[in-house]
């Protein structure tokens, strides 16, 4: 089978058309901008003219048996890959006010290949299906759900389809050896906003991201986890309205903000430079910290694996967190007791003066 | 997502200019404004707009609906330009584009159309509406073109603006009020030809006629030369007064006041009539229509810090556009915009931020910078967007 993957990011369109029997893509490259109908069908023609020259050097212009679109943002509404049919885009639309930077772009993409491949089914895979069924305990907010203003406001990643393949290969391995328990993965998503996953067989049951992929680790440019008491502060004592607070968090923060500068998780994992190594403990402790939350969720930890664009940071990552895991965990022969502290805070006050009163004072100089 | 307008906007500057300057090219004199609406409703047309029309008064609408039925923000600008010995000439200089109406407001008219043409095609969704009117016969000073608008075109759509902003120069400042100005007549009429001539002399010399109490830059009160007739066997006289209404002074009671001054300055001067009212008159619209009008404008202004200013702020400073808030000087008696009009009359909170510069306003050789042109395009899309837009905290369209 033939598929043309598609792949709509901020300002270009990325294609790959993989064919049948063969392990590398018959013809992959990006256009530009595809936002507009009148782009989507320009980036197109685009696409098409490449695979068209790329045939030219090998057998001929293969046909895509079915074109595969990725989505950023499926919500509740598409909780698996979904063939396109004419209910699709009223589902899309009424998905507009979650995610209005996304959507729109995607409906005229997907116009605009119904039009350039009449007949082949369009299959739409959204990053967010794999955490569709994230546990209740883990996807809601301690917030009133009548006070938003938007119904639905819930938890969810936004790398799943790279977490839900890298989780299968690790169940594939251990099948292989003969282990059929679900796996307890922790699948890290090294990507401009990285994510973490924890997940049991199948299941995710925890995810580092939120309503939207600004909650969660720091990005190349996302703030990542914040006290919301923040957003106050810049709201009152800036005079800061949302979409100024918006745009520092997501495009001025993060490792930008940390490092200064615009910079990659390469040069942040394999600089020397100070601001680099800053930003660099910031991220480890961070992972660190929701790799502890996700060997609780799951009980503990079979497998870690990495993917996104920069897996290969994993590499060197990967054995620093297993060291701080596996110290953890063999830190912990020792039997836990549970205490119960019943002092009121009084006690300890009056304790304190009392000890600073009794301790000899030193003269001050 | 404001990289998404700005890049936008980059592709749509030429664009806009060539329209500017095809409606500068166009000669809209009040009452005299049809062929200039045609080409708005042209554009709008081509930019997609969802409705398109012209109201009964010749007021050109565009609307681009929102996903919910409020809020309404209207983007208002006026069609017609004052009489001018240039007319419909217009020459693009280096930075500027030179003919009548260029700041006041064909630059504002042109950037606000725009400002519809860069939501759509940056996908930006709208929670709320967009309506851009072009209205007539804003320079006779009256409102009838805006008038019409909020009393019936825009009911009949089912829309009641909540915002509005004006295309009027500003010179990209956010400008929220200005005074108002009242035209006077002061009549005086008896059978006694010498009683009436002797009443309105001492009238006209008493309130200071001849004399123009103006500042160096800016007109408070006019006083003409008392003009006299003959009518059904009575001497008439008519002594015209401009006078600057600041905020806060009532139209009647000034009235009063110069008919108590005028009452006075004639008690000497035999049996004469004397009477003070604010100027009517009856004209004929570019659709047909005739209108009587009152030579009122009213004083009006926002709270600097209404919702409608905050918004505008916050959303031209996340935009990272200059944000310099200010009211209209309005140096020339008989200047106003539609916001007396709309604040004083609807209730309707209103602003300003246009591209031309306001003493640029009924000048020789009018002018507009170009690149305040495609900025106001940016500058009035943020604030919109910002007003009716879907918010996107949270998400930007980096890759994720």
């Amino acid at each position: 089978m033939n598929v043309l993957v598609l792949k709509p990011s901020r300002q270009k369109l990325e294609f790959s058309l993989l064919t049948q029997g063969s392990e590398r893509s018959f013809c992959a490259g990006q256009v530009g901008d595809y936002r507009s109908e009148e782009a989507s069908r320009t980036a197109l023609e685009e696409v098409k003219g490449a695979i068209a020259r790329a045939a030219s050097a090998n057998t001929g212009a293969p046909l895509p048996s079915v074109i595969a679109v990725r989505g950023v943002y499926g919500g509740a509404e598409f909780r698996e890959p979904t063939l396109v049919s004419p209910n699709t885009f009223a589902r899309l639309e009424r998905l507009i006010p979650s995610a209005p930077l996304h959507i729109p772009p995607l409906l005229n993409l997907i116009r605009a290949c119904q039009a350039a491949w009449l007949e082949t089914p369009l299959a739409l895979v959204f990053e967010t299906s794999f955490f569709a069924d994230l546990p209740a305990r883990e996807h809601l907010y301690a917030i009133d759900p009548n006070l938003t203003g938007r119904p639905g406001v819930r938890r969810f990643g936004y790398h799943g389809i790279l977490h839900a393949a890298a989780c299968q290969q690790i169940a594939r391995k251990r099948r292989a050896l003969g282990m059929n328990a679900p796996a307890r993965v922790l699948s890290i998503c090294l990507e401009a906003r990285p994510e973490l996953a924890a997940v049991l067989g199948p299941n995710p049951l925890l995810v580092t991201s939120g309503a939207t992929p600004l909650e969660g680790l720091p990005g190349q440019t996302a703030c990542g986890e914040l006290d919301p008491s923040i957003v106050l502060m810049l709201a009152q004592k800036k005079g800061w309205g949302a979409e100024q607070i918006n745009d520092t968090l997501t495009r001025q923060s993060g490792w930008l903000g940390l490092v200064g500068r615009s910079t990659t998780l390469a040069e942040i994992f394999g600089s020397r430079r100070r601001e680099c190594q800053l930003a660099r403990d910031v991220l480890q402790y961070r992972l660190l910290l929701a790799c502890g939350a996700g060997m609780a969720a799951l009980g503990g930890v079979d497998a870690v694996v990495f993917s996104g664009r920069s897996a290969a940071v994993g590499v060197g990552l990967g054995l620093w967190l297993k060291q701080k895991i596996e110290s953890a965990q063999t830190d912990g022969n020792a039997p836990i007791t549970i205490e119960i502290f019943q002092e009121s805070v009084d006690r300890v006050l009056a304790d304190t003066a009392a000890a600073l009163m009794l301790t000899p004072r030193r003269k001050s100089k | 997502m404001y990289t998404i307008l700005k890049n936008k906007n980059a592709g749509l500057s030429e664009a806009v200019l060539a329209f500017a300057e095809e409606l500068i090219g166009t000669p809209s004199v009040t009452t005299q404004e049809a062929r200039v609406a045609g080409l708005v409703e042209q554009k709008m047309r081509e930019i997609g707009y969802d409705k398109v029309f012209r109201d009964e008064t010749g007021n050109v609408v565009g609307a681009i609906v929102g996903r919910e039925s409020s809020p309404t923000v209207l983007l208002n600008s006026h069609l017609d330009t004052v009489e001018s010995l240039e007319k419909g000439t217009v020459r693009r200089e280096s930075d500027k584009l030179i003919g009548t109406g260029a700041a006041d407001c064909k630059g504002g008219l042109a950037a606000q159309v725009f400002a519809g043409a860069l939501l759509r095609r940056s996908l930006l969704p709208l929670r709320g509406n967009l309506v851009v009117a072009a209205t007539v016969a804003e320079e006779n000073g009256r409102g009838t073109g805006v008038r019409a608008l909020m009393e019936r075109t825009l009911p009949a759509l089912g829309m009641k603006p909540d915002f509005v902003i004006l295309g009027e120069p500003t010179n990209l400042g956010l400008y929220y009020g200005h005074d108002g100005w009242m035209e006077l007549d002061v009549t005086v009429e008896g059978a006694n030809p010498f009683h009436v001539d002797d009443a309105a002399r001492a009238i006209a010399s008493d309130l200071g006629a001849g004399e123009n109490g103006e500042t160096p830059q800016i007109e408070n009160v006019f006083i003409r030369k008392p003009r006299f007739e003959t009518v059904g066997g009575f001497r008439r006289a008519t002594i015209p007064v401009v006078r600057r209404l600041g905020y806060g002074e009532n139209a009647g009671q000034v009235v009063s006041q110069y008919k108590h001054e005028a009452l006075r300055a004639a008690e000497t001067s035999g049996a004469v009539a004397v009477d003070v009212a604010v100027r009517k008159e009856t004209r004929r619209l570019a659709s047909g229509l005739a209108t009587t009008v009152q030579h009122l404008t009213h004083a009006w202004s926002i709270d600097p810090f209404h919702p409608l200013m905050t918004r505008a702020r916050e959303a031209l400073a996340a935009a990272g556009c200059e944000v310099r808030a200010g009211k209209w000087e309005l140096g020339r008696l008989g200047m106003g915009t539609a916001g007396s009009v709309l604040v004083k009359e609807f209730g309707a909170p209103t602003i300003g931020y246009g591209p031309g510069r306001e003493e640029q306003a009924h000048a020789a050789g009018e002018w507009v910078e170009t690149a305040k042109i495609v900025e106001a395009v940016y500058g009035t899309a943020a604030m919109a967007h910002g007003l009716i837009g879907i918010p996107v905290c949270g998400w930007t369209s980096d890759e994720i």
